[in-house]
């Protein structure tokens, strides 16, 4: 599309939208877009609506709108085959689905099961299977278009999010968007999984620097040599004291050397004094030679000059070379301190902001130079030309918002680093995934220094006082206060703590992937019973309903960093499928362990005496909560 | 160090400049009165753009060419600059054969970029007219220059209209205050209310780009409604150039005066309230030079005060009073002001009697008083930026040389986490003296600021800081925004740009008065980043300074108050947690094992230091300018395996730090200071870690901070404050006397005899140790050395020193005791310092062996 076309976009796209959003105005949801994928000769961009329950079409010749597609609900990822004439849409539910759509007729063909909310599918090179990450089950479907039937999956490591296939069709990159190891572990970092897709296997797992975590995107560079992964790396070993200079999360990028498949470096994409939160999607232009992230938190994308990029960490040395002094200057002497340096990106990338207005950039697609955002939270789609020096926004409005609701606001407080002081994170940034966790253990000065607590999904957090770990705060409406002036390092009118309680007390639990066709599995069913059972007294402290008693006790769990006979506020159980690792220090990195390894002289619960098939019922139940 | 008052801002640089500049003005002077009779017309007060058809604002055409003219004079220093220049256009080019070319192509390229911003006004006839005008110009000959001046004019009078037609110019108003140079050139002493030569006052420029600008006296009917001044009227009384005189030690003279003087105006965030400083310059014309830092400095009325008022002149309030200067209100987000206060106590290490001040805030209402900064040198200009910190110049030197740094430093707006942006460690040649009146851009993270003179005024040429890039001890953050004005001092340049007030990163409101003159009579201009510098307002008979537009503006976001309130007098704490002591940008000696850290306190300087008492020392070559600093060892904390500390220090003091390593001995050393608010956490990475450093993503908390923090375990008596006959004199008379007695021993006198030195007594055996065998050379050639002004890890202190090697390697059969050796190396480790207070009766006390405490800490 050339620049002439763009400058008359604008004018006619909103022209079309009011009549369209005139027929559809009456109870109008959110859309949320969050997904794009463009047909192969570029002339239709189609957005996933996540709560739109739609896909809409946009002509990019012509600059409209030109079809809304029905899809099933919670549309969380785009596909589209090599001859355009197909879209699969992952349709993120429970019982997830992956809706066909001829792109012709515009209509739903088929709908091919998939595991527990699907997403991120991609179309293997002979266009014969659909990969698709199944972020609640831990796996990857490989789907037959043919018979549009399931033939394997591929368990990864956690919550799979994102993919990228290698331009040779080998190899599918998986990300995870969180660790699964014991917080309190040396080295605690999500992985990217690596499938050789012939083999149906993991053959390599890429470990990203310590403290990674949130990974939102894995794209893979059109010259086939290089992947990125957007993602958080957390300096999480340090107390919370300051924001200043990335103390707390930094937003970063890992580059993938494919050839060798390993990790070439990881860049931080914040400035010194002002952080680039929420780093989540990324794209090429199809030369290569641009890369752009897009940043939700600060809603802003950056625009990377990639061959300036690559030679600048070539630069680099490996390790201090003998007879080379030192540049004073530079915080990247070697290779190792990359990842630590926030003025890497200095001349080589740009960071523009989006226009006033258009909030949560989580899908970018390039055509051409042109880069196409989707806001998830403005309901809108932004482009730009990146390859001009004084760039212009064109924002098209997807449909006509409903009317702002606490729980809406509150989100869109949760996951804007406009609320925090330089734009260092978003509350979204340590509770990633509607406002659960990371999985990291955190300083929090609260109750002093050098004693981390794992970090509290915050589900249900209104309705189980007190918060934290050691109850610090009385409630969870005092503890999101706190947050903004401890954590986010800012002072917010009482509107911006109202709206997000609003949003926290709308959250929703997720089904268990452990239910089987909703509801609990016989071992589940038998482990109820135990759960229940005087004897092992799980019930006492975490009484069905809640599933927590709202009291602390001291249950033999504390650590070398806490008080001897420290009590602990009891958790709820529930989604304790997906909150791992376990106890206030995340010591243990799965119920087994709690009720094993870390149940010193059976005070959390009589388990010692169970037969380990009676441990997995047990663990089989509250896994299922 | 003394330097005589210059009068003349133009004559800030080195002699064969001023000539060469003045060469050059009187040469332009000659052609212009050639070209046009015109300039010959004196200048008048002049307001805003003439009516249709009539002539350009009165003498400023010929400044413009005059101006552009030297300018074509001067290509090899733009070549020079042009590296370091924010926007090429603001340069000579090759292709610039007289002013009317580059008025031309600088008009063009000032006309391109306002299509480009938002809100753009239609330019297509300004467009069209100047394509007409750059069709003449390439059809009229170089020679002909009569009729290339003509279409100079032409040219000047249509970049007025394009450069008016600005959308950053959305106000119908500018502030702005009208004051004389102080009468004596000095970063410090230019803003003692003493050094003030009355006149002027505060007033708005209604329409300023429009057809009808008026110049309003804010100030014409408002009395005072709040304190001592309640009923009078604030005036820089009648229009006169008194003839006055400072001498620099405190002694103001010259005829009797009327009327106050005005400085450094700042307005809310509403665009409503208006806090400025005004002083009566009436009273008593000597300094009050004692040690009581409670008593201030000043006679009643020769001292800054702050006041506030709304825009319109209304509710005008006295905030402050008293006998200490106060100035540089800065409007907060939380509401309070913060402000540049002499209330700390002191005086400046380099000479004469210069009050120290520094960062200070109080609510708006004028209660409240907090002390922010604890720093013991001069600090000025306190700014918010976009992200809610304060950002203000430090002056900051330990054991360096007093011109070396006054760079912007970082804070929170409770006073925590001081940090320097960049350019504390310059070597001068390579950056601007000074860089003054730092104020963040409006919609970018860049900064504008004075790149000013030390022994001059807070003028000079303007840069653009971008603290997001790495420092590199030169101009690596920073880009020239002015280049034809070179750094004043430094590199030879004008004091002609002066209080700047950020539209955008291209486009500033700034006092401007143009080389080729008149001197120091600066109008308001509108500058912009390629080359244009279009007049607002000049008044013929005062410098105008501070533009401000009278509108609202976003306000940042407030930084939440961590710091403890504790009333001044009571004793506080706060912590410090070091990651990882080995992150440091200058290499480790191979095998460094750092054991413990060293705290000290720097002591303000509480006399006059023209004529002190006492020199602490023998004074170092790399700080030869300064008195050596007056230091107290607070004590030592130790550092864990892994490299991290965890400790306590008092809060509300000057402190520095040292790496000690297994021996109890120096590795390195900080040249720098830091303080701590009450209940502050500081957290840093290392010993200097780079500033775009982050903190590694260690693979477990630091061991430090696994366990309570610290406490200082304190020295040995005579460290706290230092003393050289407590701490060192009695190891000598242990251990070295019998043989190093006086004469007629033979050996290097070592006992402890008064010896009259410099301007004051030493003992014998100081004067016998510390030049040759003590340490007070941190190494380097000169300045332009880094090792001149970066400790070397390893090559400081006891470790470096002579006495050290000489003991280790074995003295007759001398055996120091442990405890003796600690004394030795403390001292080597301190600079090798004998007096350890400012004062002549705690030098004497010290003398005589006792305890005295600084009257300041």
């Amino acid at each position: 599309m050339n620049r002439l076309v763009l400058l008359t976009l604008s004018q006619s796209a909103l022209g079309l939208w009011l009549t369209f959003a005139a027929a559809a105005a009456e109870s109008a949801p959110w859309l949320s877009p969050n997904a794009l994928a463009a047909s192969p000769d570029g002339s239709a961009l189609f957005v996933a609506c996540a709560t739109g329950q739609r896909v809409v079409v946009m002509d990019t010749q012509a600059g409209t709108i030109a079809a809304s597609i029905a899809v099933p609900p919670n549309p969380s990822g785009l596909a589209v085959s090599a001859d355009g004439r197909r879209l699969w849409v992952t349709c993120g539910n429970p019982a997830g689905l992956v809706a066909v759509v001829d792109t012709a007729s515009k209509q739903v063909i088929a709908r091919i099961p998939a595991g527990h909310t699907p997403n991120a599918p991609v179309v293997s090179k002979d266009g014969k299977t659909l990969y698709v990450c199944n972020r609640f089950n831990d796996d990857v479907s490989f789907l037959n278009l043919a018979t549009n039937k399931e033939t394997c999956r591929v368990k990864v490591e956690r919550e799979p999010v994102a993919a990228a296939l290698t331009r040779d069709g080998n190899f599918l990159l998986v990300a995870n968007l969180l660790h699964q190891r014991p917080a309190d572990a040396d080295n605690v970092a999500a992985v990217l999984s690596v499938i050789d897709t012939a083999a149906a296997k993991v053959v390599k797992t890429l470990h990203l620097p310590n403290g990674s975590g949130s990974l939102n995107d894995v794209r893979i560079s059109p010259g086939g040599k290089s992947a990125v992964i957007t993602h958080i790396l957390s300096r999480f070993n340090l107390p919370t004291t300051q924001l200043d200079r990335g103390w707390i999360n930094t937003n970063a990028m890992t580059l993938v050397d494919i050839e060798h498949m390993e990790v070439l470096n990881t860049v931080l994409l914040d400035n010194v004094d002002q952080g680039a939160a929420n780093p989540w999607a990324a794209a090429w232009t199809p030369d290569g030679k641009t890369l752009v992230i897009t940043h939700a938190g600060t809603h802003e994308i950056s625009i990377i000059d990639f061959p300036a990029l690559l030679a600048k960490l070539a630069s680099v040395p490996r390790e201090t070379l003998a007879g080379h002094p030192a540049d004073y200057a530079s915080a990247s002497r070697t290779t190792a301190d990359v990842p630590n340096d926030l003025a890497f990106l200095v001349n080589v990338r740009r960071r523009l902001k989006l226009p006033a207005g258009d909030l949560g950039p989580r899908a970018v697609t390039m055509l051409g130079n042109l880069a196409y955002i989707a806001n998830y939270f403005s309901d809108t789609l932004a482009v730009v030309d990146t390859a001009t020096a004084y760039p212009k926004w064109q924002s098209f409005p997807l449909g006509t918002p409903p009317a702002m609701t606490a729980e809406r606001q509150g989100e869109i407080y949760f996951n804007d680093a406009g609320i925090c002081f330089q734009n260092w994170q978003s509350c979204a940034s340590c509770h990633p995934g509607d406002a659960r966790m990371d999985a990291l253990n955190w300083d929090l000065p609260n109750d002093g220094i050098g004693n981390p607590k794992n970090n509290k999904s915050l589900l249900l957090v209104h309705r189980t006082p007190p918060s934290m770990s050691l109850g610090v705060r009385e409630t969870a409406g005092e503890a999101v206060r706190a947050g903004i002036r401890h954590i986010l390092f800012s002072v917010q009118p009482p509107a911006v703590g109202d709206a997000l309680d609003a949003y926290l007390k709308a959250l929703r639990p997720v089904p268990s992937p452990h239910l089987q066709q909703g509801v609990l599995s016989p071992a589940a069913e038998r482990g109820k019973a135990l759960f229940n059972d005087e004897a092992t007294s799980c019930a006492s402290c975490h009484p069905p309903g809640l599933f927590t008693d709202l009291q602390q006790y001291e249950v033999g769990t504390a650590g070398r960093c806490d008080k001897p006979n420290q009590k602990f506020d009891t958790p709820t159980l529930i989604e304790s499928w997906r909150t791992a690792p376990y106890l206030h220090d995340g010591s243990a990195a799965t119920i087994h362990d709690v009720i094993t390894s870390h149940n010193r002289g059976d005070a959390h619960g009589k388990t010692a005496n169970l037969t380990e098939p009676q441990r997995a019922d047990l663990i089989e139940y509250v896994l299922s909560l | 160090m003394p330097r005589q008052p210059r009068s003349s801002p133009q004559r800030a640089g080195n002699r064969g400049r001023s000539r060469q500049v003045m060469t050059l003005a009187a040469a332009c002077a000659i052609a212009l009165v050639l070209a046009d009779p015109r300039a010959r017309a004196t200048p008048s007060a002049w307001l805003g753009p003439p009516p249709p058809g009539s002539a350009y604002p009165a003498g400023e055409e010929d400044r413009q060419f005059a101006m552009l003219a030297r300018d074509l004079q001067q290509r090899g220093h733009f070549n020079q600059v042009a590296a370091e220049t924010f926007r090429r256009e603001a340069l000579i080019w090759d292709a610039d054969r007289d002013p009317l070319d580059v008025i031309l192509r600088r008009s063009e390229a000032l006309l391109t970029d306002l299509r480009r911003l938002p809100k753009a006004p239609d330019l297509s006839s300004a467009a069209t007219e100047l394509g007409g005008l750059r069709a003449l110009a390439e059809l009229t000959a170089l020679s002909d220059g009569a009729a290339r001046r003509a279409l100079f004019g032409r040219a000047c009078r249509l970049r007025r209209t394009i450069a008016f037609a600005n959308p950053l110019l959305d106000f119908s108003s500018l502030l702005f205050l009208k004051r004389h140079r102080s009468i004596y050139n000095h970063c410090c002493d230019q803003f003692y209310g003493i050094t003030q030569r009355p006149g002027g006052g505060l007033f708005a420029l209604t329409d300023p780009f429009g057809n009808h600008p008026q110049v309003r006296d804010l100030l014409e009917n408002s009395r005072v409604s709040q304190g001592r001044l309640t009923g009078q009227t604030l005036s820089g009384g009648p229009k006169r150039p008194w003839n006055l005189s400072y001498d620099g030690l405190g002694k103001l003279s010259g005829e009797t005066t009327e009327g106050g003087s005005f400085l450094s105006p700042d307005l809310s965030y509403d665009g409503r309230s208006l806090a400025f400083a005004y002083v009566e310059a009436s009273g008593a014309r000597d300094q009050d030079l004692h040690t009581d830092p409670t008593r201030g400095h000043w006679p009643q009325g020769r001292a800054y005060h702050l006041f506030r008022m709304n825009v319109d002149g209304s509710e005008l309030r006295q905030l402050t009073d008293g006998t200490w200067n106060d100035f540089d209100p800065c409007f907060m987000p939380s509401g309070r002001l913060a402000f540049i206060s002499e209330r700390r106590g002191g005086y400046l290490r380099c000479g004469r009697a210069c009050p120290n001040f520094t960062v200070f805030d109080l609510a708006g209402d004028g209660s409240d008083i907090r002390c922010l900064s604890f720093h013991e040198t001069n600090e000025w200009n306190p700014s918010v930026t976009n992200d809610g910190l304060l950002v203000w110049t430090r002056w900051d030197y330990v054991d360096r040389h007093g011109c070396t740094a006054h760079h912007p430093w970082l804070m929170t707006p409770d006073g925590r986490d001081p940090r320097a942006v960049h350019g504390n460690f310059s070597p001068r040649p390579a950056r601007a003296d000074m860089e003054l009146d730092v104020r963040a851009v409006p919609g970018s993270r860049r900064m504008v600021a004075v790149a000013a003179p030390h022994h001059g005024q807070a003028f000079g040429s303007l840069v653009l800081i971008d603290p997001s890039r790495p420092d590199d001890d030169a101009m690596g953050p920073v880009k020239r925004l002015t280049p034809e004005v070179g750094f004043p001092e430094s590199q030879g340049g004008s004091e002609s740009f002066g209080t700047p007030w950020p539209l955008s990163e291209d486009y500033f409101l700034s006092a401007f008065a143009p080389v080729t003159g008149p001197a120091g009579l600066y109008g308001l201009y509108l500058v912009d980043s390629f080359g244009n510098r279009e007049l607002i307002y000049r008044d013929p008979d005062i410098a105008c300074h501070n533009p401000l537009p009278a509108k609202a503006r976003p306000q940042p976001p407030v930084v939440p108050e961590i710091a403890r309130r504790a009333p001044p007098q009571e004793s506080t704490e706060a912590t410090v947690s070091v990651l990882n002591v080995y992150e440091s940008q200058r290499p480790w000696p191979a095998g460094t094992t750092i054991k413990a850290l060293r705290v000290y306190q720097v002591l303000p300087m509480s006399v006059p230091s023209g004529a002190p008492p006492h020199e602490i020392g023998i004074r170092l070559p790399q700080a030869k300018d300064s008195v050596n600093i007056a230091r107290a060892v607070l004590g030592t904390v130790p550092v864990e395996a892994d490299g991290s500390a965890y400790f306590t220090v008092p809060a509300r003091r000057e402190l520095f730090f040292q790496a000690l390593d297994g021996d109890g001995l120096a590795v390195t050393s900080m040249r720098s200071a830091t303080q701590l608010q009450p209940g502050e956490h500081l957290s840093c990475i290392g010993c200097h870690d780079a500033r775009p450093q982050t903190p590694r993503a260690a693979t477990s908390s630091p061991l430090a901070l696994r366990r309570p923090p610290s406490r200082l375990l304190a020295d040995v008596d005579g460290t706290n404050p230092f003393s050289y006959p407590l701490l060192v004199q009695p190891v000598l008379e242990r251990n070295c006397v019998a043989c190093h007695g006086p004469p007629p021993a033979t050996a290097p006198r070592l006992d402890a005899a008064p010896v009259p030195y410099g301007r004051g007594r030493f003992f014998a055996s100081y004067l016998s140790l510390m030049p040759k065998f003590g340490f007070a050379n941190y190494g380097g050639r000169d300045i332009s050395d880094p090792k001149w002004y970066r400790t070397t890890p390893g090559e400081f202190g006891a470790r470096a020193s002579k006495l050290y090697a000489l003991l280790q390697a074995g003295h007759h059969d001398v055996k120091l005791p442990a405890a003796d050796l600690h004394r030795l190396t403390v001292w080597l480790d301190s600079c090798s310092p004998f007096y350890g207070v400012y004062e002549q009766a705690g030098g004497q006390a010290q003398l005589r062996g006792e305890v005295p405490r600084p009257t300041l800490e």
